[in-house]
């Protein structure tokens, strides 16, 4: 699926809405979109406590979508 | 309507200095519907900063092990005087510049609340004063819960940097109402959303991530009156003011991203930790070499990217303008991407909206010691 289409279908469907808000990467993945091009990488979490592995531009959601 | 920058009567305004135009009878009939859908809504995305039902300011959160948001956001601790220290310093030093993020967002607040303020005493309109003295009440709501949350954390934020503060004196200041609009309702609440879409999908802290997570679904409404002034506005102006909108904008945007990514801005932070900002500054132009500026601003890329995609949509991005902008971002890229941190926004807005219609359905609004029913 194309990430468009996906955003789109993530849009109209709260329970897609809050597994993306939770795991983007995973969520995309789970839909069928092509995330290998996204620029994630696990630098910056902290050692305990951090709900999420973030990029160094700042957003793990974002990061997926710009790479 | 000899005001050059009115384009629709629902902008029109006065200085506000005699109240004597407020009573002109013919006035209160001249109502907008522009607003009205937003408004009716203001009851389904209620809450109370005070109530724990809402936010519940004293979860734990253990400052000396975790991080409120990701060093990743303040770039210039990958720098070497930074990178060198123990961990524990780093994670001090990142969840101080945290804290130094979140006053700057109090601070905004603050003049959010005191420009819509004095806004409703100068637009003209009923419809619309009534939508910017529901965004001041909301405003204050913000004030409330971020000051609280400081105090839970830090017990005081910081005072603003030097750049913001004088910008935000400046918008709320200034008698010309586009440069408020432009300002405030466009590049500040923009900057916000993005900042709060960027906090709420990367903070460890569960105060903060659900504060986020409310203000988001206020701001969300909030954001939608520039982008309306906009549609409406921009496309007819002559090109005297149409320059003025673009010029104002961008030299908005340029001090918004000074004001984020300057080390010495943030000079109280470090400080605090008895470093020198001025060699933490050099020492992030040796890091980054020639392309230093722009690859800070790199570093915040989704924060900036989406605040200049919002532009380009509004017309407010040029020929004229473009090169400035692309002194810090890849433009090309802007204009072609989607605007993610946006959806982010509405995801997080949506489910704010069904969170608080949980728990509001248990509230029993009867003065002003109505809490939440446990």
């Amino acid at each position: 699926m194309e990430l468009k289409a996906a955003m789109h279908e993530i849009r109209k469907d709260t329970d897609k809405a809050k597994a993306f808000l939770d795991d983007p990467e995973g969520t995309l993945k789970s839909m069928g979109v092509d995330t290998s091009a996204a620029r994630i990488t696990k630098t910056t979490h902290a050692p305990v406590g951090s709900t999420h592995s973030v990029c160094g531009s700042g957003g793990c959601g974002v990061c997926v979508s710009a790479g | 309507m000899s005001d050059p920058f009115v384009k629709d009567p629902a902008f029109r305004s006065v200085t506000g200095e005699t109240f004597a135009e407020m009573m002109d009878v013919t006035r209160y009939a001249g109502r907008t519907a522009l607003f009205d859908g937003i408004i009716g809504q203001s009851h389904d995305h209620y809450w109370d900063p005070n109530d724990p039902a809402y936010i519940d300011y004293t979860q734990p959160f253990d400052l000396e092990r975790d991080l409120v948001l990701p060093m990743g956001m303040f770039p210039e601790l990958y720098s070497a005087p930074l990178a060198r220290l123990d961990e524990p310093t780093r994670i001090a030093l990142a969840n101080e510049n945290a804290r130094w993020l979140l006053s700057g967002i109090l601070h905004g607040e603050q003049a959010a609340l005191a420009l819509c303020a004095r806004l409703a005493n100068m637009l003209v309109d009923p419809g619309t004063q009534e939508f910017i003295a529901n965004q001041a009440r909301e405003e204050s709501r913000h004030v409330t819960a971020f000051a609280n949350y400081m105090a839970a954390r830090w017990g005081a934020p910081y005072p603003p940097g030097e750049t913001i503060g004088a910008l935000l004196c400046e918008l709320v200041e200034t008698e010309e109402v586009y440069r408020k609009f432009v300002g405030m309702q466009i590049l500040v609440e923009g900057l916000a959303m993005s900042i709060f879409a960027t906090v709420q999908m990367n903070t460890a802290d569960p105060v903060l991530k659900r504060l986020t997570q409310l203000v988001i679904t206020d701001e969300s409404f909030h954001h939608s009156f520039g982008k309306t002034w906009a549609e409406l506005t921009v496309p007819d102006l002559a090109q005297a003011e149409r320059d003025m909108v673009e010029d104002w904008a961008v030299e908005v945007f340029e001090t918004l991203v000074l004001n984020l990514i300057n080390v010495r801005e943030k000079r109280a932070v470090y400080a605090r930790f008895g470093l020198d900002w001025a060699e933490i500054a050099a020492a992030c132009e040796a890091f980054y070499g020639s392309a230093a500026r722009r690859e800070q601003v790199s570093q915040q890329v989704s924060i900036f990217r989406s605040l200049a995609k919002m532009l380009v949509k509004a017309g407010i991005v040029t020929a004229r303008t473009r090169h400035r902008y692309a002194a810090w971002l890849d433009m090309d890229a802007v204009e072609a991407e989607e605007d993610y941190l946006e959806f982010i926004g509405d995801l997080v807005s949506a489910t704010g909206l069904e969170l608080l219609d949980g728990i509001n359905r248990g509230r029993k609004p009867i003065g002003k010691t109505a809490r939440v029913e446990a």
